[in-house]
């Protein structure tokens, strides 16, 4: 394929066109640019430019109406509601973990006595009690349980008796408000992307069918702080694109990043892992190149822009070390305890060695793979108390530290384990719904069959997380867009997630625990597909407007809230 | 204006996330241990009764809740009250609520609970648990070592009963049949089945236990042989020296994990097999002639 002479057009021989055809005809005919191809495009190519007019991103625009958003959050709570009411109530059944932090309420489960029939079924009313003193909290510690799901069971609590649930808290109410929760999460999202309705709306359709999987989804029916942590990233996400499309106030905008990420945080105490990507997302701010593009910043411009974003971080890592220093000490010492016996000593290739390593009495090796409540448990062994003054994590972090190689086959393990999200032990429907005991909910498994088939290659998982770093980090460089820096934080937080879990928690629950980092694994396909459209659309036209001179806020280089201007762009 | 409700709604909402996650007062639930409460020392003592219902407050390490009058509904009484021993007692911290649990088994035996009920050792109960209370956290830290163990009628789905009767000596009065073991075999073309399954003897049932059991082998293959065998443990029960005439020894067979093993039991005699409700145990003092009670 070359691009001769004869190809040129009228305007750049200086001749008319048919006469130079006619001219050089008999020498050899004018060879198309894209010579061998069929001019006219395949249904497959059309198809493909059909839906990228449809769906594709467009110009990288923000703002619009606000009717899209409005409708994809109302059709997205009620395509949710729809999911978990019809035909009957699906939800996650409680496998003892979920009195701790309900009982806050006054409120005590209506369900069988014992372990192996409640955990059968769901059983989502809670009666009007009065616990007194270790009987609410922790299991086995009545330590206070807190977290931002309170927020949720206390609004689920407020609406219980208007569908007639009774004077408790039904979970079925703590469903429904999160199902509007991420009605009104999903609007938000729409508003604050980038590119045409249909593209936005065609992403917050994707992660719809992500959330509404019944991995997912179930927890909304439930009494485990899950949803507030899968609803808190989610906010998290859309405060960090409006912080970085930078349309607003700034403080505002940070405000909203903090509000998001202390609510994330507070879910679970695994959640802190959030802490230094949003420490980096915050630093990553957005910037207008000015006039004087081109030129270095001066230094105390670069701190004077940087001392919000600063300030925020500290608020957020202040609200981590006082949640954190709030946890049930019963829940770090169960930690220490599963990640020694469940996680090292089983899965080590020396488990004396580790032992003696650790400075544990040999004795030790007989409660190797068992919990704290096995009948072979350590917390029979009379030298137990050695174990507790011995072993925390410090020491465990120090132990990883020295052998670097263990992390592998932690590793492999929670990938495995992240990729089996279906929690098998606990049911999914409500006694008497004609559903066998520990039937699971598969109304709607994307998710569920997309982890499975990845269970055959489960590298192919931590491919598609690489991929979508490497399109994050392409379409946040090159087409400039949030979009980009979304997705490098949603694969960096889950890997983080995933670690912190891994470390921190070891093999027991480990299926629940790995399922928020499951979901940012899952956020991928969405993301995927928002970083394949936009880097596939046409160069980027931004509606760029220059900064009013004398409506900047003050200590800020930037335009006022009412400009329309580039997302994100980087320094 | 608008600038103005838009500042204010995050700042709402930070508040209130950060009061959910228990940062500020105004949350319910159960309060720190740390709070600023007078540490209640009382002694729990022996007869006292308590409302215990859901299956938390019996798992529970502790148990703050007041005690009831016994006379009234309650589910829990005290039958013991002991210290832990060394070497946990020396500890600093409270142990584990595993190895509480699992102390619990020495420190509140069965054999001090059928002291309790005025038991001998030819009465076994049924529909009956037992569970120990420790020092909350703080009270261990402020020194306290004792433990309460607490006896509770159970349903046959284990929840506790609630009841209005004083368990103590419950096993030598004359509501005892709701606390003793009996066995319900099924009756086919009017022959008795081998096995039973555990009830108590206020419910219909076909024999009564009389706490003595042994390892089937060879020799008890007959019905005659396990009778002759059983026979001194019935007596005792009954506190008699000579069988009365209307009481027939009536063993039954156990299996569990393909061991076979021949509980001894005792029965109203009867021209064909049927169910009867009540216990053949003698009330105290007396001696059984043959008639069910309770």
């Amino acid at each position: 394929m070359v691009e001769t002479k004869q190809g040129k057009t009228e305007s750049e021989t200086g001749k008319p066109e048919a006469e130079t055809t006619k001219h050089e005809a008999g020498e050899f005919a004018p060879v198309p640019v894209r010579s061998g191809k069929n001019p006219q495009p395949g249904p497959l190519r059309r198809l493909a430019t059909f839906l990228a007019r449809v769906f594709g991103p467009g110009e990288l625009t923000l703002g619009g109406g606000r009717t899209p958003a409005i409708l994809a959050g109302v059709a997205s709570a009620a395509a949710m509601m729809v999911r978990l009411f019809v035909p009957g109530p699906v939800g996650m059944g409680d496998q003892g973990d979920g009195h701790g932090l309900v009982c806050a309420l006054g409120v005590s489960n209506v369900r069988p006595w014992d372990y192996a029939e409640f955990t059968r079924f769901i059983y989502p009313g809670w009666t009007p009690h009065q616990f007194a003193g270790e009987a609410c909290g922790a299991v086995g510690s009545g330590e206070a349980v807190y977290s931002s799901q309170l927020a949720f069971l206390w609004l689920g609590k407020l609406i219980t008796p208007v569908f007639g649930w009774g004077p408790g808290v039904d979970m079925r109410a703590v469903g429904i408000v999160c199902c509007l929760v991420f009605g009104l999460l999903t609007a938000a999202l729409v508003a604050v992307l980038p590119g045409r309705a249909s593209f936005r709306i065609l992403i917050a359709a994707l992660v719809t069918a992500v959330m509404a999987d019944g991995v997912f989804a179930d927890f909304f029916i439930s009494p485990y702080p899950e949803p507030a942590a899968f609803l808190g990233t989610l906010a998290v996400l859309v405060a960090l694109l409006h912080y970085w499309n930078g349309r607003g106030s700034r403080w505002l905008a940070i405000v909203w990043v903090v509000g998001a990420g202390i609510f994330t945080i507070a879910a679970k105490a695994e959640m802190v892992s959030w802490l230094p990507v949003l420490a980096l997302a915050l630093l990553w701010r957005p910037h207008v190149p000015s006039r004087r593009s081109g030129r270095r910043v001066p230094e105390t411009r670069w701190w004077r822009q940087r001392i919000v974003p600063f300030a925020a971080i500290m608020v957020l890592a202040a609200f981590a070390v006082a949640f954190l220093a709030v946890q049930p000490k019963r829940t770090s010492e169960l930690n220490v305890y599963n990640a020694v016996f469940a996680e090292l000593l089983p899965n080590s290739p020396v488990p004396e060695d580790d032992l003696k390593w650790l400075g544990l009495d040999p004795g030790f090796l007989s409660a190797s793979g068992t919990t704290v409540a096995s009948p072979r448990s350590a917390a029979v062994n009379p030298k137990f108390s050695e174990f507790q003054e011995q072993v925390g994590p410090a020491k465990l972090a120090g132990f990883y530290v020295t052998h670097p190689e263990r992390l592998i086959g932690v590793g492999e393990r929670g990938i495995t384990a992240m990729l089996t999200p279906e929690l098998g032990y606990i049911g999914s429907f409500m006694e008497g719904q004609g559903h066998d005991p520990f039937d699971k909910d598969r109304r709607f498994p994307v998710v569920l069959g997309l982890f499975t088939a990845l269970k055959a290659v489960p590298v192919a998982l931590v491919a598609m997380q690489l991929l979508t770093l490497l399109l994050g980090f392409a379409v946040a460089f090159r087409k400039k867009s949030a979009v980009g820096r979304l997705a490098v934080v949603v694969v960096v937080a889950g890997w983080l997630q995933f670690w912190v879990v891994m470390l921190g928690s070891g093999q027991p629950e480990i299926y629940r625990q790995l399922v928020i980092s499951g979901f940012h694994a899952a956020l991928c396909v969405p993301l995927l597909v928002a970083l394949i459209s936009i880097l596939a659309s046409e160069p980027r036209k931004l509606m760029l407007q220059q900064p009013e001179p004398g409506v900047q806020e003050p200590g800020t280089s930037e335009p006022s809230a009412a400009t329309l201007r580039d997302p994100a762009v980087s320094v | 204006m608008r600038r103005n409700r838009l500042t204010v709604f995050p700042a709402i909402a930070l508040a209130a996330a950060m009061a959910l996650a228990g940062c500020a007062p105004g949350v319910a639930g159960p309060a720190p241990e740390g709070a600023a409460k007078a540490v209640s020392l009382d002694h729990p003592t022996v007869d006292q009764c308590h409302v215990i219902t859901t299956p938390e407050e019996y798992g529970a390490s502790s148990d703050s809740s007041p005690a009831v009058a016994c006379s009234g509904p309650h589910t829990a009484q005290t039958f013991l009250v002991t210290s832990v021993p060394e070497p946990l007692a020396g500890q600093s911290e409270r142990p584990l609520h595993e190895q509480l649990q699992n102390l619990t088994t020495r420190l509140c035996p069965a054999a001090e609970l059928r002291k309790y009920l005025a038991g001998t050792d030819r009465d076994a109960t049924a529909g009956m648990a037992i569970t120990g209370y420790y020092p909350s956290r703080l009270e261990w830290a402020a020194g306290s070592r004792t433990v309460r163990c607490d006896v509770f009628l159970a349903s046959p789905g284990r929840a506790p009963l609630e009841t209005t009767s004083d368990l103590k000596g419950a096993l030598a009065g004359p509501d005892s049949a709701q606390i003793r073991l009996c066995y319900a075999q099924e009756i086919k073309d009017g022959v008795l089945s081998a096995e039973g399954k555990d009830t108590t003897c206020s419910e219909p049932h076909t024999t009564e236990d009389v706490s003595a059991w042994f390892g089937q082998d060879a020799s008890l293959v007959s019905l005659a042989a396990q009778q002759e065998r059983c026979l001194p443990f019935v007596l005792e029960f009954l506190k008699v020296d000579v069988l009365p005439a209307g009481v027939e020894v009536r063993p039954i067979v156990r299996i569990d994990g393909g061991a076979r093993a021949v509980r001894c039991g005792v029965a109203p005699l009867q021209a064909s097999p049927e169910p009867w409700t009540g216990t053949l145990a003698p009330l105290a003092g007396t001696a059984n002639g043959g008639a069910a009670h309770g």
